[in-house]
């Protein structure tokens, strides 16, 4: 991936024969973007180097990707190995299949396209499915001359800083006793502006007009000012309505007026002297139907753009914004749709515009006669509305047949290439041929070097499909362009802002198997492993959403019981797609954060249907990528006004996941208020309490943090530290405890105060106690950073050391428990394996940069040792060494069928007498075990367990193991007494029973 | 009409203006303040509808009263062509007949016979014409209903007379006037302010001084005394005020004014010199508008800011 992707490209001279000898300059592809045909390379090369960057010179490179142009690209050297061309390209792969393109001049990339024919397999990264070069590059061809046949719409759109060339005078025209043009002004509670628009109008220097005024039932004295105007302007229509909508006073006005053609004035632009002249005189001398002025907008930075609009209706629906004072339109076509439609409350021209384009071209007169003098732009959710109604059309998605058994996943593409690319790869990835997915793709307003990409990338798939949208959408409108569209019998609505979810389709898809669930959702939550959001609840009062379980550790919300929720509240939902298409998906209305919301109670409340979270399918997000649910939420009070009392639920939805709510609190983002003039955005949180049994046979369900000190992630996981605290979770988990095995990072958590007992698994951190908890401190590694302090501050502490316990207990004053390690008989048990059938001698174990002297001795004395573990490099020989990882679940079996186990300790560990847990798993699975001589050992093992100082006491006991070590049956009686007494469930029984204790205090 | 007279009489001129005003208009309502004797209060009540009130809250109470009277609140007051409220503070020199008839053309809400950008652009109030609509407005209303009587001469000018041309601007009502500047009125005017400038006290003579005298030669000038000799211009300025003859505001010459204005519009000015002087003890001098004396090397230049008897 480009993590410069997005850097500037430093600019290097282009060199014409090294582009055209690099082979990397395909001239039907540049022919293709720029909408020409080229005869030569060179042709094509001195059009490509005209354009910069806004073209790419072949469909496997592309500048932005590479962070660098193509002459950077092939001037690099041994940089080209590294750098990644194009989403579709892996360049490590083409060195390792094949070496010798490192060779090539112009590297790798070079070297594949010099040899590639039509049937070669394009060298794709590892997760895009493999395409053969002729139809990847066909598909690009065709993406290419798709997007270019639209550039004149695209062009359409765009502002400029240049002020347009003037087009030439229209002829003049006549003024009869009958207006030419009807003017149309609405004005409400604006006396003073209507004076100004008055005054534009009358200096106008073509005077066959009428101008009619509608007030739109003002409460001041805009009424009395158009009395005035009107008694001196015999031209000015004075109308006065009740209050309504603007698309209703305008109405009324076109109901006055009496002019062949008809323009609207307002008091967000000023007309120029010339406007009425120029734009009636256009209509008239053309025969147009309509026509649109260029216009002025002055930027807040002192600057000017320019716009000038026109054309047919693609054109049109490429705007998100539409200046009816820039309109004149005859004023018959605007009578024969109806006017404007009064049922909305914004964005009405942009409504009539687009309906009268759809017979009408929009002329464009290139003078500049407008000024826009307000800044203020329009309700974007009228304008979603709207453009909405002209792109989606949900009669006909409904009529689509829907495939059973497909699943359809609708994504948003962002303008971050890399991150949709990730989305594509990794939902499309774990496919099998039975999988029947559809994907849909819908970018608004790609750029070029996102949009092809993109379309190659989809044209690997066999059901995937970009939809490139001209206009900028929101991301409920373009999920709802793309819903529209899918053929899935299930529909999965994702937004690329997250990072994709490894695999939470699947899951989520079978969730909505029962009838009664609607929207399925994953359980969202962080790196470190805290609840984002578990669905969204609701207190009481005005609708304002909150995330269930925010905060609260994962291991709550997988032993959620029953999954239910008021609304989903996820990056990723999925629904069935006949809901959602009967739904008309998303309410635009809702802005961009809550849809997902709005359309979960929308469900609940028309269809009785009910949103569930599926723990299994868990997604990782980063903190804030979540929408903002506070009280100044313009999309909160969208939500509000649409949905006044929150759907009910949320107690349920608490009580499911085990907890009852006591109060609400409403909290300020940090920093937001420092003085007692601020206001900042409350955002509520409900205040929960793990719920109790009140009767129960037993000991008490308690709440536990297990804490340790391996950090958060998948490194953090493989921690010695983090195996042996799940094992523990899992047996007091059988003793009907909730526990959380809380990584460093979660140390701080606050939902740690709904816990009872905090239980230290104490490594490289020191732990300040919990207030308020009961608080635990197991010792089982570095005893040597433990000091009385530390001891006396815990409420009870346990060591993995007899003799540590008795000499730091004593040394301090504080009462240390021996709490010796143990080990799993679920997974170390003698039935893993055959004794004697795996490797003669074993060891598994990281080096921690130490030849520990286990392997050191025996290694010395000639034996064959196979050994699994990791940084082993510097000390082995490779063949030695036999996996640098072994799962938790396999170590069984290798312990079992091993001839011997070696194993050492840490010297602090010997010194102290801490035992280490692989004794405990390999004496219960019956194995013969080679250790080093530490306190204790035989009080646990007696003399199954022989010890070595050196490599003539490790001689006799690998040169004949079944004379140096007790028969399989004496072995055998061990192993069931370390299961009996040393296993996880026997420890944690002695700590519930502590912490019983402790608590009742 | 405001009326005031310390003696409990009415002025010859008023006498004069209360005649001409009442052959113009429907309804003519004296709101007088003075003492009146019961000669002047049998004149005054036999040509108009006369209010009498205790003196306070100078001319802006008088207009309230009246308007009040007159049927602002509850009446038909917005069924007249316009509404009008003046004083007696000046002398009229053009027929109200014709200044109504050419301003009834006039595509404005509200007028007066001068308007000035002193303070902020406002009609002046010694005479203000409303249209109807205006009259019937929210903020007209408003307005007059929440006037409280005020007892200085400046604060009735910055928030009766600013402020009620300031109210009905801000809801977008146009203003007019009658006089209209020409460009030469404009420079002689520039230049009257200048001279005015240089004689104002408070300016000492250091950088401070200097800016500060700069300021106030750009400041905008009242009409009423910048541009007073427009009378003599055929009536151009259809008035002139009292106080530009009792104080000669800017140091232009008022007597000179007196005596030019007696010869070319005897009519109007008879009497006016005698009530000056009879009054003359009623309006003691106001010192902070008193002028220094002319510097020696500004003399030459009297000649040619002073009033003139023709344009």
């Amino acid at each position: 991936m480009p993590p410069e992707s997005r850097t500037r490209a430093p600019h290097v001279p282009a060199d014409p024969q090294a582009i055209l000898a690099s082979g990397l300059l395909d001239r039907d592809w540049v022919g293709a973007q720029l909408g020409m045909v080229f005869n030569t390379d060179r042709e094509a090369l001195e059009r490509l180097l005209e354009q910069d960057a806004k073209c790419s010179p072949h469909p496997l490179f592309e500048q932005s990707w590479a962070g660098r142009s193509l002459a950077a690209y092939l001037g690099e050297g041994t940089a080209r190995s590294k750098v990644s061309p194009h989403p579709l390209v892996d360049v490590r792969r083409i060195l390792d299949e094949h070496p010798q393109a490192a060779r090539h001049t112009y590297g790798p990339l070079s070297w594949w396209v010099s040899q590639a024919g039509d049937d070669s397999l394009v060298p794709v990264p590892e997760g895009v499915r493999q395409v053969r070069w002729g139809h990847l590059r066909a598909a690009a061809l065709e993406a290419a001359e798709r997007r270019h046949s639209s550039a004149g719409v695209r062009r359409a759109h765009r502002s400029s800083r240049r002020a347009p060339t003037p087009t030439p005078d229209p002829p003049a025209l006549p003024v009869g006793d009958e207006p030419l043009v009807s003017i149309v002004l609405t004005v409400h509670d604006d006396g003073p502006r209507l004076r100004e628009v008055v005054d534009a109008v009358q200096a106008q220097t073509y005077s066959g007009w009428e101008l009619v005024v509608v007030d739109n039932g003002s409460d001041d004295d805009t009424t009395a000012v158009l009395t005035g105007v009107a008694a001196f302007e015999p031209r000015v229509v004075p109308l006065t309505v009740p209050r309504g909508s603007t698309a209703r006073a305008r109405n009324a006005a076109l109901g006055k007026a009496r002019g062949t053609y008809v323009a609207f004035a307002d008091t967000a632009h000023a007309w120029r002297p010339d406007f009425l002249r120029v734009m009636v005189g256009h209509l008239h001398a053309s025969g147009a139907s309509m026509a649109h002025a260029a216009m002025r907008v002055p930027d807040a930075a002192g600057g000017e753009w320019f716009r000038v609009v026109g054309g047919r209706r693609e054109h049109l629906l490429a705007h998100d914004h539409f200046d009816l004072a820039c309109l004149v339109v005859r004023r018959d076509l605007v009578t024969q749709l109806g006017g404007f439609d009064e049922t909305l409350g914004g964005a009405e021209g942009l409504d009539l515009v687009l309906r009268l384009s759809e017979d009408a071209r929009l002329r464009p007169v290139r003078r500049v006669l407008v000024d826009r003098t307000d800044p203020e732009e329009e309700d974007p959710r009228w304008t979603a509305a709207i453009v909405e109604r002209h792109l989606v059309d949900w009669e006909a998605a409904g009529r689509r047949p829907r495939e059973r058994g497909r699943v359809s996943v609708v994504l948003h593409a962002s303008p971050d290439l890399a991150r949709t690319v990730r989305w594509v790869t990794r939902t499309m990835a774990p496919l099998g041929e039975a999988d029947d997915i559809e994907l849909v793709v819908v970018g608004s307003h790609l750029p070029r070097h996102v949009e092809l990409p993109l379309a190659m990338l989809m044209a690997t798939y066999p059901r995937a499909r970009l939809m490139a949208t001209l206009p900028r959408l929101g991301a409920a409108l373009s999920t709802n362009i793309g819903i529209a569209q899918t053929t899935g019998e299930v529909v999965v609505l994702a937004r690329t802002s997250v990072n994709p979810p490894r695999d939470a389709f699947r899951a989520l898809v079978a969730a909505l198997d029962d009838p009664a669930v609607a929207i399925a959702q994953p359980l969202v939550t962080d790196r470190p492993g805290l609840v984002v959001s578990a669905g969204a609840v609701f207190g009481p009062g005005r609708t304002l959403p909150e995330a269930c379980m925010a905060g609260l550790p994962v291991s709550d919300a997988a032993a959620l019981a029953a999954r239910r929720v008021p609304a989903p509240l996820s990056p990723v939902v999925a629904v069935r797609g006949a809901d959602l298409v009967r739904a008309h998906g998303f309410d635009v209305w809702m802005g961009d954060t809550l849809p997902e919301i709005e359309l979960g109670i929308r469900l609940a409340v028309n269809d009785g249907a009910a949103t569930i979270v599926v723990p299994e399918a868990a997604m990782v997000i980063k903190p804030r990528q979540l929408a903002r649910l506070d009280t100044a939420s313009a999309d909160v009070r969208a939500l509000q006004e649409r949905w006044p009392s929150p759907p009910p639920g949320s107690d349920e939805a608490w009580a499911g996941a085990g907890f009852e709510v006591v109060g609400r609190r409403w909290e300020a983002p940090a920093g937001a208020a420092r003085g007692p003039l601020d206001a900042p955005a409350l955002a509520p949180r409900t205040l929960v309490r793990p719920r109790r049994a009140a009767v129960r046979q037993g000991p008490p369900a308690l709440r536990w943090a297990l804490d340790i000190a391996a950090p958060s992630g998948p490194r953090g996981q493989r921690w010695g530290d983090a195996y042996f605290a799940r094992s523990l979770a899992e047996a007091l988990t059988r003793l009907g405890q909730r526990v959380s095995v809380d990584n460093r990072d979660l140390r701080q958590r606050d939902s740690r105060d709904l816990d009872d007992v905090v239980l230290v698994l104490r490594g490289l951190d020191r732990v300040v106690p919990r207030p308020g908890r009961v608080n635990l401190e197991w010792v089982i590694s570095h005893p040597d950073l433990v000091d009385a302090a530390e001891l006396a501050s815990f409420d009870r502490v346990y060591a993995a050391s007899t003799t540590w316990a008795a000499r730091a207990g004593a040394a301090a004053g504080v009462a240390v428990t021996p709490l010796l390690q143990c080990t799993d008989p679920r997974l170390f048990n003698p039935s893993r394996g055959e004794p004697d059938t795996g490797a003669p001698v074993l060891f598994v174990g990281n080096s921690r940069d130490v030849y520990r002297r286990s392997v050191r001795s025996a290694l010395a004395v000639g034996a064959r040792v196979e050994v699994h573990g990791a940084d082993w490099d510097r000390f082995l020989s490779p063949d030695l060494i036999a996996s640098t990882v072994v799962a938790n679940e396999e170590l069984g079996a290798l312990y079992c069928s091993a001839g011997v186990v070696l194993n050492d300790h840490h010297d602090d560990m010997r010194r102290d007498g801490f035992l280490a847990n692989r004794l405990f798993d390999v004496a219960a699975c019956g194995a013969r075990l080679v250790s080093d001589e530490i306190d204790g050992l035989s009080e646990v093992f007696g003399d199954v367990v022989q010890t070595f100082h050196d490599e003539t006491e490790m001689r006799p006991l690998l040169a004949d193991p079944d004379a140096a070590f007790p028969s399989y049956q004496t072995r055998l009686a061990l192993a069931e007494k370390v299961i009996r007494e040393h296993s996880f469930d026997h420890r944690a029984e002695v700590l519930l029973e502590d912490a019983v204790r402790l608590l009742a205090r | 009409m405001a009326h005031y007279d310390h003696r409990g009489g009415v002025g010859p001129h008023v006498r004069r203006q209360v005649e001409t005003l009442a052959s113009a208009v429907d309804k003519l309502l004296v709101v007088s303040t003075a003492d009146l004797t019961d000669r002047s209060r049998a004149w005054l009540g036999e040509r108009a509808e006369l209010v009498e009130r205790p003196n306070y809250g100078y001319d802006f109470t008088s207009y309230q009263v009246g308007l009040h009277r007159a049927g602002l609140f509850g009446g038909d007051l917005s069924s007249y062509d316009e509404v009008v409220i003046c004083n007696d503070t000046y002398v009229p020199v053009t027929p109200y007949d014709a200044i109504f008839d050419r301003m009834a053309a006039e595509p404005v809400d509200f007028w007066g016979l001068t308007v000035t950008d002193r303070v902020a652009p406002h009609v002046q109030s010694f005479f203000v014409a409303f249209r109807p609509w205006v009259v019937g407005s929210q903020t007209y209303r408003r307005f007059w209903s929440g006037l409280d009587p005020l007892s200085t001469r400046r604060q009735v000018i910055l928030r009766h007379e600013v402020g009620l041309s300031l109210g009905l601007h801000g809801a977008g009502f146009r203003s007019g006037a009658y006089f209209r500047e020409t460009d030469a009125d404009k420079r002689l005017a520039r230049r009257r302010v200048r001279w005015w400038a240089a004689h104002r006290p408070g300016v000492s003579r250091s950088r401070e001084g200097l800016e500060k005298l700069r300021e106030r030669s750009r400041e905008p000038w009242n009409p009423a005394a910048a541009l007073a000799d427009r009378a003599l211009d055929n009536g151009r300025l259809p008035f002139v005020k009292l106080d530009t003859l009792r104080y000669d505001p800017y140091g232009l010459g008022a007597d000179k004014l007196l005596t030019y204005c007696e010869e070319r519009l005897p009519d109007a000015f008879a009497g006016v010199r005698d009530f000056l002087d009879e009054t003359a003890a009623y309006y003691p001098p106001r010192p902070h508008e008193k002028l220094r004396s002319t510097p020696p090397a500004l003399v030459p230049l009297r000649r040619q800011v002073e009033y003139r008897r023709a344009p």
